[in-house]
């Protein structure tokens, strides 16, 4: 008799302590996290953006770093299927080796997202990425107001654009917005060249580029990472650099503001950068995919609507339906030396 | 026989003859090509290619691929500009990084000797490894604003000279006397035109194949303390996509894949030609989209005319 | 007893190259070493040239036990070899010179009053020597600063031959060293044989298939099968038919 009560105290409180672990498993969700590689800073901080988001709203991340290869990418979304999680968010590292896995993804029944960069086969619920084209018109605008101040009002003058590598979409918005906004004037000419996202050919191709054309006006970089090798290389073939404001100095200006361009926009030696909010994808995506998983298609922005939130560098923010699937093209905006030090920028946010 | 004399010499420096019909030719047909600032860039935009070119000859030499180069300049790059930017010293930073090299490059020639991989698999893994290690070090960041001091052999200039350049020059002139003149040299030669011959007169191969990947891995991070000097900075991300072009350079310049038969001057032949190349498409402004297949027109021009020369006295195998 | 081997046994893998072989080299001897394909003549070439180490069994010289780690060593004893196959001795892209000194490069200090220990290839002398010896030698090599790959069969393995004897070894391994050689260079090669072996006293092991020539220079003939030694025997006492039945076997 009292043994039965023994195994039935034990089993009560077996039970007790499953109750809490079991209720927890219902409530809390879990998402999967793919990376292309955390050792670039910018995906770093997308990663950090969301995983921030997903620790203020309770939910429990896994993140993989497939370390730029985008057949471990595939691997480690297939390894977060096996894990049952209830979403799926990934940066892709190669838009065409990740349809493999995103299909996996869709027969499994979990919603798939992405951030940056779009898929080019399988269902994505949804993609955020900044406006990459609306970047490169930013940047066109600025460098035409520069150009105008510099010739009394007259929109003339000779710059060089530092591209991305050619074919590679962002590289090539980057460019198209760019061109769109200075076509316009015949007078601008634009001598454009690849440099491979690669800092030495900045430096090579400023160096060559200022030989052929002394009367450089302007430079506008795809990355920050050309700005080392603009600055070395003017100084290598001027024998000195001027800075922003100083007689004969190189309008300098481009797209990215990490840590190392804000900084070299603040000490003036770029007059400014146009940037992404890359901390922030996470804060407006992960609502987003909270209230999907609740509501279903219902809950997701409708195309032509613009999304506003007070305060956020994301917003406002334009839902578009494109070819690939239901996008939200984030906002972008240019700082120059005035606004580089500001704290809520990505590029300024302390690592931890 | 002069004439066939005459012959063998053109033959033996005929990068340097496709290089003066290059750069004549360009002379005439591209504005502002031929002129003292030019030239000068094309050999600042030479020295870190050439420098990293050096060390992947000596291994070609001996018959090895070293695909690590680039990783490790990467590396060094970064672990200097770490330490420096910390409050190091500028010459223990300098030490520390070139020792870093060293290591990898050590540990090529033990993977290589010891365990007994291929080079090709032994530098792969490293290739990997270091370029990783020194994104892990930094977490991806770009490190910038270095000392001035700590840059002054990338960017430097004595007297009208750029430092970059004189040192291109020095250490080809040296790294080519130790290879033509000293024993190790020529039993760097005898290696890689037959290990097994080497092995059996008595060379001792292991001390020669991991000297050679030694060197190969001190010059890689010597490149890289020139990179982060130039650039004013140091990238985990430096380098990428080098290892191709060093070994095209080498390549153009007669240096033979199976091992055992080129030489330093005729790599930095290649090295010229590469980089001028380049430099006449920039000052162009080629499209963008097109830069690529003119750059492989050239460099198919310049190894067609070599291999049809070359066929004029070659021995037959 | 110059040289002596103990119960010499090497395999490579399933393949028992060699079994249980002694095997001994007297002052001034000349020996000839014949055997089928296959029979381990070259393996216990290797193994006296410090090629590679035997699995088990001992080597002596001049009494005294002696190990082998690399072929440097065996050098050092002056024990010199010209091996079987071109790709073990010559590099093809090299000439002359270089091929003759390879692994022993003459050097002489770069600056000879106040740095003298960096040392530089002495060119010239090493050109004149490479041409003194291959005069010894007694086959004609045009250049000595021409590629290897440029020269026939026979004038390789006259450089081969040429380096090997550079030294004045004590003992010279010389390893099908007239296969690739005309009538009229066989003939001066060995001549230069027996003038090292009778004149200058150099004891000297020989792997030939061609019994004529064996009969015409050895002392003594040891006969391989299947890596086992199966029998001995001195030129003036046996008949080539004889050896011939001890190399194929049977009775
Ligand atoms: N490096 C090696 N690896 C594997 N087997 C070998 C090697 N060298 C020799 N052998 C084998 O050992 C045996 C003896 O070879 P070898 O000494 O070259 O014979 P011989 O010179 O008398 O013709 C042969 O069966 C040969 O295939
Ligand atoms: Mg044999």
């Amino acid at each position: 008799m009292r043994r039965v009560a023994l195994v039935v105290g034990i089993v009560v409180l077996l039970g007790l302590l499953l109750v809490p672990l079991a209720l927890g498993q219902e409530k809390k969700l879990v998402f999967g996290y793919s990376a292309p590689g955390l050792g670039d800073e910018g995906q770093w901080n997308i990663q950090k953006g969301f995983v921030d988001k997903c620790k203020e709203l309770g939910i429990e991340v896994i993140v993989t770093d497939a370390q730029q290869s985008p057949e471990k990418q595939n691997n480690d979304i297939e390894t977060l299927i096996a894990r049952g999680v209830d979403a799926i968010c990934a940066v892709p590292q190669d838009s065409a080796a990740i349809s493999v896995a995103v299909q996996k993804c869709n027969e499994a029944g979990i919603p798939f997202f992405t951030i940056d960069r779009g898929v080019t086969a399988g269902t994505v619920v949804l993609t955020v990425k900044a406006d990459n084209v609306k970047a490169g018109a930013i940047a066109g605008e600025v460098m035409l107001r520069l150009l105008q101040g510099k010739y009394n009002g007259i929109a003339k003058g000779k710059v060089l654009e530092i591209r991305g590598q050619p074919g590679q979409d962002v590289a090539e918005q980057r460019a198209q917005g760019f061109h769109q906004v200075l076509e316009k004037y015949p007078d601008i000419q634009i001598i454009s060249l690849p440099g491979y996202w690669n800092t030495e050919e900045g430096f090579k191709i400023t160096v060559d580029t200022l030989t052929a054309h002394p009367d450089l006006d302007g430079i506008y970089y795809h990355a920050d990472l050309y700005i080392p090798g603009i600055v070395e290389g003017i100084k290598a073939v001027k024998g000195e650099f001027a800075k922003v404001g100083d007689p004969g100095h190189i309008f300098i200006l481009g797209i990215d503001g990490n840590p190392a361009g804000l900084d070299q926009v603040e000490a003036k030696l770029a007059d400014g950068v146009v940037v992404q909010p890359l901390r922030d994808y996470g804060a407006l995506i992960v609502p987003i995919i909270v209230d999907y998983l609740e509501k279903g298609p219902e809950a997701l922005p409708k195309p032509g609507t613009v999304l506003v939130e007070e305060g956020a560098s994301w917003s406002p923010a334009m839902v578009v339906e494109t070819a690939a699937g239901l996008e939200i093209w984030t906002n972008v905006f240019y700082v120059d030396y005035l606004g580089a030090g500001d704290p809520n920028l990505w590029g300024n946010k302390p690592r931890e | 026989m002069k004439r066939r004399e005459f012959l063998k010499t053109v033959l033996d420096n005929s990068v340097w003859v496709i290089l003066s019909i290059f750069l004549i030719f360009n002379a005439f047909y591209t504005p502002r090509f031929f002129t003292v600032l030019n030239l000068r860039n094309i050999l600042i935009h030479s020295s870190i290619l050439g420098i990293v070119v050096i060390g992947e000859s000596l291994c070609l030499l001996s018959g090895h691929f070293d695909l690590s180069v680039e990783s490790t300049l990467a590396l060094a790059a970064v672990v200097g500009s770490l330490l420096v930017k910390n409050g190091m010293g500028i010459f223990t930073s300098i030490l520390a990084m070139l020792l870093s090299g060293g290591m990898v490059g050590l540990v090529n020639g033990m993977l290589i000797r010891k365990v007994g991989l291929n080079a090709f698999v032994a530098t792969l893994i490293t290739y990997i490894g270091v370029r990783g290690t020194a994104l892990g070090i930094v977490e991806g960041k770009t490190i910038w604003n270095l000392p001035p001091s700590f840059c002054f052999l990338g960017a430097g200039t004595i007297w009208l000279f750029p430092v970059q350049i004189l040192l291109l020059i020095g250490l080809y002139g040296v790294f080519h006397l130790l290879l033509i003149t000293t024993r190790f040299g020529r039993h760097v030669y005898l290696v890689g035109d037959n290990q097994l011959a080497a092995r059996i007169s008595g060379i001792n191969v292991d001390r020669v194949v991991v000297s050679v990947f030694v060197l190969s891995g001190f010059l890689s991070a010597f490149a890289g303390l020139v990179m982060a000097g130039r650039l004013n900075s140091a990238s985990p991300l430096f380098g990428t996509g080098m290892v191709f072009e060093a070994m095209s350079a080498a390549i153009i310049g007669g240096i033979s894949l199976r091992g055992g038969v080129g030489s330093l001057p005729m790599a930095l032949g290649g090295v010229l030609l590469l980089s001028s190349i380049s430099n006449v498409l920039n000052l162009h402004a080629v499209s963008p989209y097109w830069i690529q297949t003119i750059r492989a027109i050239m460099i198919l021009f310049a190894v067609v005319l070599d291999s049809l020369k070359r066929r004029l006295v070659r021995y037959e195998e | 007893m110059l040289l002596q081997l103990e119960n010499v046994s090497k395999s490579f893998g399933e393949v028992r190259a060699l079994e249980n072989v002694s095997f001994v080299l007297n002052y001034h001897e000349i020996v000839g070493l014949v055997g089928g394909n296959g029979a381990g003549k070259s393996t216990l070439i290797k193994i006296l040239a410090g090629v590679f180490p035997p699995d088990k069994g001992r080597i002596y010289l001049e009494g005294q036990e002696v190990v082998f780690r690399n072929p440097k060593e065996a050098h050092n004893h002056g024990i010199y070899t010209v091996h079987q196959k071109m790709e073990e001795i010559l590099a093809p892209h090299h000439d002359v010179t270089a091929n003759i000194f390879m692994g022993e490069e003459v050097t002489r200090p770069l600056f000879r009053s106040f740095i003298p220990f960096i040392k530089v290839l002495a060119k010239r002398e090493m050109e004149k020597e490479a041409e003194e010896i291959l005069s010894r030698v007694g086959i004609r090599i045009d250049s000595v600063r021409r590629p290897i790959v440029s020269y026939s069969g026979g004038q390789r393995q006259a450089v081969a031959l040429a380096r090997a004897i550079r030294k004045k070894p004590k003992i010279l391994l010389l390893d099908e060293p007239t296969a690739a050689l005309g009538v009229k260079e066989k003939f001066q090669v060995l001549r230069l044989i027996r003038r090292l072996g009778k004149e200058e006293g150099i004891s000297i092991v020989i792997v030939s298939h061609n019994l004529e020539e064996v009969f015409e220079v050895v002392d003594r003939i040891v006969v391989l099968r299947n890596g086992q030694v199966v029998g001995e025997c001195s030129p003036s006492q046996a008949t080539k038919e004889r050896v011939v039945q001890m190399i194929v076997g049977g009775e």
